[in-house]
């Protein structure tokens, strides 16, 4: 490509960082549903707890496996050149902002209804649950917030006007 | 939203050949920010609208401008 100032198979750095927070965030919801399962393994059979316990060390490698190929290579760079990790208003950093700003009014919101509406469900819950249903809702409401918030329906392949006519 | 906000991006872009890639790459943004400014979806910063405009060697209000 004329005028192309990297290779097709170098990726630059803010598009490795686009990509590490689109992981970022599918790694939020599945630690929201690792929580979900950690919930329903306290109220659960034997049985039910063991398979959910498999699927859940399962989900964490998943998620490790997920986010180390973009995070490492980030590290990599940000190490070399420290200016080259930063995008600080890029359409997708702005997006997982937004969805963490309303992760966390959606969850104060819920405790706080909670905690006015429900005193005696939260009296009967241990701590334990309560903490992995927090979690669960803020990953969860954070992760689908941001998917929502960088659906572009409108994105479509570059035009590619650096491209010459041929002869 | 941003139908407030109209852009010249794409006409900038045509007139000098280069494509939404190579325009992020230049200003340090990837090409989903730029295809999400030139559609009007995300608004830029003050920063990044500065950036495009030295890129292109025109004021910004050359490229950004708001609706009557």
């Amino acid at each position: 490509m004329k005028g192309a100032v990297m290779t097709k198979k170098e990726i630059s750095t803010p598009q490795l960082y686009d990509r590490f927070m689109q992981r970022v965030a599918v790694a939020f919801f599945v630690l929201s549903l690792n929580y979900v399962a950690d919930i329903v393994r306290v109220y659960s059979s034997e049985e039910v707890d063991q398979i959910l316990g498999y699927a859940s060390k399962a989900s964490a490698i998943a998620v490790l496996l997920l986010i180390l190929p973009s995070f490492i290579p980030l590290m990599r760079r940000r190490y070399n050149n420290k200016s080259a990790c930063r995008e600080p208003e890029g359409f997708i950093v702005e997006g997982f902002k937004k969805a963490t700003l309303k992760a966390f009014s959606f969850t104060f919101l819920v405790l706080v209804y909670g905690q006015m509406f429900a005193e005696e469900l939260l009296l009967e819950i241990t701590g334990e649950v309560a903490i992995h249903f927090v979690l669960a809702m803020l990953l969860g409401t954070a992760s689908v917030s941001f998917f929502f918030a960088i659906r572009d329906d409108s994105d479509e392949e570059d035009d590619d006007f650096g491209v010459e006519p041929e002869a | 939203m941003s139908s407030e906000l109209n852009n010249r991006i794409r006409v900038y872009r045509a007139e000098h050949r280069i494509s939404q890639g190579e325009l992020a790459e230049r200003i340090g943004v990837s090409r989903k920010t730029i295809s999400t400014i030139e559609v009007g979806k995300f608004i830029p910063s003050t920063v990044i609208a500065l950036k495009i405009a030295r890129h292109f060697d025109v004021p910004v209000e050359e490229i950004f401008s708001l609706n009557e």
